[in-house]
């Protein structure tokens, strides 16, 4: 070690100094100009996470003009939004979703209703949104080809809720009675219980552990002359 | 494999649930069928998990043929059914790397960075998670362990170096002072015992038998012939001092923080011109070892040949700061006699000036090599500034001691490419005044990058 060593060390003595040498150190932190560089991935092509997480608001905000009857609705789903923005909880997605619920339920009275289509579709993006960017910092990428398939079923799964949200309305214009839905939904749920249940009763053969072996360079082999001159 | 359901498959699955039944009750089915594609996408993802996981191999990581690379391929081989994983890729001096890669095949992905650094640096470990289809479930996280990978130094082309005061060896590319085998002409001498036939000059010989008594011609007494310099090799010692490493970055001189990937270290620049002064001399026949002022180790003793080219970098790349302040050397490292010395050091204290100085009391003919990058200071704060400018005004005494005692000293700039900007002097320049001239064909241009090393060389001489 030179002489220089231990310069800033000693020059800082005291816990004065050293809060004084750790607000310096936070302050340089945040004049950095230059960013570290970045690992390179070489995937296919991606959008970035902010984009998706972008989207996701833009969705909410869609989803909200459907439903929103007042200022104060707005600005509490605003708030909402931009915790959504900072950090897409499920926790926030679930209660934007059962307030998009609520307020269905109070801005119209007609099942037949447009934006209840529109709603429809909006909720359903917004939950499959959130499951994406769910756990993706902002700086992440998607590969577009990892958004195909779950493109894929996502509309067959929209084409099959809207359907029904047809004959939902159908049956509430011919005066179907409300009990029968009901019969019906909860003959839906149980079934998909029994799906699940019986998943997680029986679940699938465990696969072997990875490999956890250290990769180790050689030296020898890993380099010509060739490259450096 | 244990797949589970993701926190935010079951958060909108219970919240589609509750929609479902909160419709139902107030006879609403458009709130009602709301929820329905929230609980049908997350069972549907549940029901298709799939049973297997994803293995993942690292390939050994290589120095890329672009200038600063560092690459490695990761190999995904995924169980049937697994449609995606997520990946976060590390590096030192670099940010994470996090993606959402679709794995419906086996895939082999390129991960890449781009550093100045050399050495030994540990590179690419991988955390990964694999994910059930639309993100419903999700695997255990998994990692692999990261790559070592050696960077060696890049090779610099030269044109002129220095060579020692004294040259060694019967045969050599260099042109030595005493008479031998050799082409220059040194003088015509008598013939005497040891002398070979051949190099008897008839001509002198009879011109000198010619010069008779009288205008008869002379008797042939005396033979004459022609001597040569001799040829020789030089014996160089690169000694780096690898005591300490430092950025330009000086406020980062008296912490831990490391150096940027991008800004070459002062061992980096030392690593460099030591393997580019290695290889001209070696290119040239000459016999050149190494010792480090930081190890107490046995050092490399001088040799030839490309192999001794390999071995002299892998020594270097494998040179570090220890952890600790190393002990002070009583005496400086033995070197060979008449060799020229080149040490590589910062020079920020005294022990690399001290070593240099009593090689060049002994005899040696001594280059000191300033490898120390050019400072940053920009973050410096005021107490920070008045401590390096007393280390700056010590060092900037010290190399001036070292040129009153007739070291030569020199400044390696690294190269643009390296992290920092070159200052290289281009001028044209000769092989005389004790530098050697070969090979490279990069004479007097932007690539020498010792113009500057030899031309202070030259300068010195001619003092």
């Amino acid at each position: 070690m030179s002489a220089i060593t231990g310069t800033r060390t000693r020059a800082g003595a005291g816990v004065g100094a050293a809060m004084h040498a750790r607000w310096a150190r936070l302050m340089r932190a945040l004049r950095l100009e230059r960013p570290r560089p970045r690992v390179e991935v070489g995937i296919g092509r991606a959008v970035p996470a902010w984009v998706l997480r972008a989207f996701l608001v833009v969705v909410g905000v869609g989803c909200t003009a459907v439903v929103a009857l007042n200022a104060t609705q707005w600005t509490l789903t605003a708030v909402v939004l931009a915790a959504v923005l900072i950090r897409p909880l499920p926790v926030l997605q679930a209660v934007l979703v059962l307030s998009w619920g609520v307020g269905l339920t109070l801005a119209t009275t007609d099942p037949a209703q447009p934006s209840a289509f529109a709603l429809l579709f909006g909720v359903h993006l917004f939950a499959v949104l959130g499951r994406f960017v769910g756990g993706l910092s902002w700086s992440a990428r998607v590969e577009v080809r990892a958004l195909r398939r779950p493109a894929l079923r996502f509309g067959a799964i929209q084409a099959f809720a809207q359907v029904l949200a047809l004959a939902g309305a159908w049956l509430s214009g011919a005066g179907v009675a409300a009990a029968w839905v009901a019969v019906l939904a909860g003959v839906a749920l149980a079934a998909a219980a029994w799906f699940v249940l019986r998943r997680i009763a029986f679940p699938g053969p465990a696969s072997p552990p990875p490999s956890t072996a250290p990769v180790e360079s050689s030296r020898e082999d890993g380099w010509s002359y060739r490259l450096h001159t | 494999m244990t797949w589970r359901l993701t926190e935010a498959a079951t958060v909108g699955a219970a919240a589609g649930g509750v929609l479902v039944v909160f419709g139902t009750l107030v006879g609403r089915p458009d709130v009602a069928v709301l929820g329905v594609p929230l609980v049908l996408g997350v069972l549907w993802g549940w029901l298709r998990s799939p049973a297997g996981s994803v293995t993942a191999e690292l390939h050994r990581p290589e120095q890329s043929a672009r200038v600063g690379e560092v690459a490695s391929i990761l190999e995904l081989s995924p169980a049937p059914g697994v449609p995606t994983i997520r990946l976060r890729v590390q590096a030192p001096g670099h940010r994470p790397a996090e993606a959402l890669v679709a794995v419906d095949q086996p895939r082999r992905i390129r991960l890449a960075i781009s550093t100045v650094r050399t050495g030994r640096l540990t590179v690419f470990p991988v955390d990964y998670v694999p994910s059930g289809p639309d993100e419903v479930a999700r695997g255990a996280l998994r990692s692999v362990p990261p790559a070592a990978v050696t960077l060696l130094p890049r090779l610099r082309p030269l044109s002129e170096l220095p060579l020692p005061f004294r040259l060694q060896g019967l045969t050599g590319a260099h042109g030595s002072r005493r008479a031998g085998d050799g082409g220059d002409l040194h003088d015509v001498n008598l013939f005497t015992p040891g002398d070979r036939l051949r190099r008897i000059d008839w001509r002198v010989t009879a011109r000198r038998a010619g010069q008779g008594v009288g205008g008869m011609p002379g008797r042939l007494t005396n033979l004459y012939v022609r001597r040569t310099f001799a040829t020789a090799d030089a014996t160089v010692m690169l000694v780096i001092d690898s005591r300490d490493e430092v950025g330009p970055a000086v406020a980062s001189w008296g912490d831990m923080t490391p150096v940027r990937q991008d800004e070459a270290t002062s061992l980096d620049i030392a690593r460099e011109a030591a393997a580019s002064l290695a290889r001209h001399y070696l290119d040239a026949g000459d016999r050149v070892g190494m010792d480090d002022l930081g190890r107490t180790r046995a050092p490399v003793a001088p040799a030839a040949g490309r192999r001794h080219l390999h071995r002299l970098v892998q020594r270097l790349v494998l040179s570090a700061p220890d952890d600790g302040s190393p002990a002070r050397r009583v005496r400086p490292p033995h070197v060979p006699s008449g060799a020229l010395v080149v040490i590589f050091s910062t020079f920020l204290d005294d022990e690399a000036a001290r070593m240099a100085a009593i090689w060049r009391h002994s005899g040696h003919r001594v280059v000191a090599v300033d490898v120390l990058p050019r400072a940053d200071t920009v973050d410096l704060e005021p107490h920070e500034r008045i401590a390096y400018e007393i280390v700056r005004l010590e060092r900037v005494d010290r190399l001036r001691e070292l040129e009153r005692g007739a070291v030569e000293v020199v400044r390696w700039e690294p190269d643009a490419r390296s992290g920092g900007a070159r200052h290289g002097v281009d001028r044209p320049h000769a092989a005389s005044d004790g530098t050697s001239a070969h090979g490279d064909g990069h004479r007097g241009g932007r690539a020498d990058a010792a113009v500057t090393l030899a031309a202070f060389a030259r300068s010195r001489a001619r003092r």
